[in-house]
């Protein structure tokens, strides 16, 4: 089943010169999908991830999400998508600062269009990602592999049809990043589907599909 | 929403503690402001509202301002013959008159009971107008020998006992609050104020005249269509050693003096305003910049723009009332401070000064506050909103 269809996007920046860190890219993204990307630094990975995401618009294209064409969708309308449907995991994690870690969960839960909170699922997401005794911590209080498993947490909690993942993997040991992508490996098998930016092939590994962006141009691995 | 504005307020201390202190000084200010004008403009309509004359007519070798006779309760000793005078008045041109004895207490020599230099009035009880009016109501027990009736400023209460010149008096009545010199004021029976001033003093503070004969002021009621400048014209001409005092236009020349002390007043709260405005706004541009990021990734868990302005708002609004509610009530608990300090410059009626008056100003430097803050955070918030979700995430490293 498509989850999200990419209909020859193009994003074009233009700062002095034009930059055109997306051209003309196609594809598709079905459930249980695990596609991982690939590429060098500043080649355009992170802003394709966002265009898929809704967070950026592209210059030409269109998005078809679940049927819906979201390309010209008003900003109020893709946050609700957004909310509802698409799960970030940036590559410098954020999160509210003011909020302690399980607040922020019943944060992102909120949003996510279902109001129904489980004090029991809360705490099972957050002893999975090993952060159960940090639940009362800010932010600011955890270290960077904490932060980065409590913005997964946000995220699961959320249960988003489409992950968008932009090096999953900073900030972990081997033993969490392990952890993480065998998370992903469940939740790809629930039918969800994850697309990751990665620059190690370990993790490209774990990928039923691969690509690779290069000069704007997405190709199959 | 509430909630998540509470916790940036408590766990952003400093910030929070700065933009509190800044809505805490201006609303403060603001407070003090409208709470002095509201008592002038009170103590004028209270005084307007009650004061049963029109003239009083008083010694012309009197030192004190007109302004100062009406609304001040400065003790002067200064008197003109009755007998001298009276007969010589348009008595065609009045409804009532009245007479008053002033005498001053003297601390110095340990008379009374309060350290300060007070005014008492010797009223003639038969033909007085002026006091009846402000009587407040089970406090009317009649003036005897050994009775006196005080000023709403005077700290007494009714029924207590008191020394005044050496002598015990039981207060029988307590006036309610009238704006003018009367606040400030000791009134017993004229007959005992003069016996008591023939005790008290040399006769050289009365020129050696016969005391029972003197008078400090005539209060006048003229009749209706009666017009006060004509009659103190008419009073002028008979170039008696008196001088009248029309009250009606005292009255317009503190309105005057008020409304320049206001217009000053309004223009140092308005630059403080503009001030604090700058800095508020400065203050909320910092808060929303600083949160750039986190406001991208609330946008990429679902924050709508509304959500945003939202969050930014009730954090503002909750610092707005912190600040406005400190800022009101030590606002309001300066204005006696404020309005004495004041009045040693410039004389300003004082209308009543009760909890009531000082809650709504509180309320109104609550508004007061919320309003400079709602202000002072929109455009940060709006622009906060409506900034690209992508690139308030990335900062536009993207």
């Amino acid at each position: 089943m498509s989850i999200c269809e990419l209909k020859n996007i193009t994003k074009i920046y233009s700062v002095g010169e034009q930059i055109i860190p997306v051209k003309n890219i196609s594809f598709e993204i079905n459930s249980g999908d695990f596609i991982s990307i690939q590429g060098d630094s500043g080649t355009g990975k992170s802003t394709l991830l966002m265009i898929i995401g809704g967070l950026l618009k592209p210059s030409s294209g269109s998005i078809i999400y679940q049927g819906k064409d979201i390309t010209n969708y008003k900003e109020d309308n893709l946050a609700e998508h957004r909310g509802k449907n698409i799960g970030f995991l940036f590559q410098n994690v954020q999160l509210c600062e003011a909020l302690t870690i399980e607040q922020n969960i019943i944060l992102a839960k909120k949003y996510s269009g279902n109001n129904e909170i489980s004090q029991e699922d809360i705490q099972f997401v957050m002893n999975e990602l090993g952060i159960l005794d940090k639940r009362n911590f800010l932010p600011h209080q955890l270290s960077g592999g904490q932060k980065r498993r409590a913005m997964i947490a946000t995220t699961w909690i959320r249960n988003p049809s489409l992950i968008l993942a932009d090096e999953p993997t900073n900030d972990l040991d081997h033993h969490w990043a392990t952890k993480v992508f065998s998370l992903f490996c469940d939740w790809v098998s629930k039918g969800k589907a994850i697309v990751f930016v990665t620059h190690n092939d370990d993790w490209s590994n774990y990928a039923t599909k691969k690509f690779h962006l290069n000069n704007g141009a997405l190709t199959k691995i | 929403m509430w909630k998540l504005a509470f916790y940036n307020i408590i766990r952003r201390k400093n910030k929070s503690i700065f933009t509190i202190f800044i809505s805490t000084i201006v609303t403060a200010l603001f407070v003090i402001f409208i709470s002095i004008l509201s008592i002038a403009q009170s103590g004028i309509k209270l005084s307007i509202d009650r004061m049963g004359a029109d003239v009083i007519l008083i010694p012309n070798d009197t030192e004190i301002s007109n302004q100062e006779i009406l609304f001040t309760g400065i003790a002067q000793m200064k008197y003109f013959s009755a007998s001298e005078i009276y007969g010589k008045l348009p008595q065609n041109d009045i409804q009532k008159i009245t007479h008053q004895f002033f005498l001053k207490t003297l601390p110095e020599l340990g008379c009374c009971t309060t350290g300060e230099e007070l005014r008492i009035v010797g009223i003639d009880t038969q033909t007085d107008f002026i006091l009846q009016p402000w009587l407040k109501q089970n406090h009317n027990d009649p003036i005897t020998e050994d009775t006196a009736i005080v000023g709403s400023n005077m700290s007494r209460e009714f029924g207590s006992k008191t020394f005044f010149l050496n002598h015990l008096f039981k207060i029988s009545g307590v006036l309610y609050s009238t704006g003018t010199g009367m606040d400030e004021s000791i009134f017993i029976d004229i007959s005992k104020a003069r016996e008591m001033g023939k005790k008290s003093f040399d006769p050289k503070t009365f020129l050696n005249r016969n005391v029972d004969d003197l008078v400090t002021s005539y209060l006048i009621k003229l009749k209706p269509g009666i017009n006060a400048e004509n009659f103190i014209n008419s009073i002028s001409n008979l170039t008696l050693p008196i001088r009248a005092v029309s009250i009606d236009q005292t009255r317009t020349q503190i309105k005057e003096k008020i409304k320049h002390i206001s217009t000053i007043l309004f223009y140092i709260l308005g630059a403080f305003v503009l001030i604090c405005g700058v800095a508020l706004v400065a203050q909320f541009n910092g808060l929303t910049s600083s949160r750039r990021r986190e406001i991208g990734y609330l946008r990429s868990i679902g924050f709508k723009e509304k959500d945003v302005i939202q969050m930014v708002m009730s954090e503002v609004i909750l610092l707005g009332v912190t600040g406005g509610l400190l800022g009101g009530v030590i606002g309001a608990s300066l204005v006696p401070s404020f309005i004495s300090k004041l009045q040693a410059i410039v004389i300003i009626p004082e209308g009543e000064w009760t909890l009531l008056p000082a809650i709504i100003f509180i309320i109104c430097g609550i508004l007061f506050s919320l309003l400079i803050s709602i202000v002072a955070a929109l455009a940060p918030a709006i622009k906060s909103a409506r900034q690209k979700p992508h690139e308030a995430i990335t900062e536009g490293a993207l």
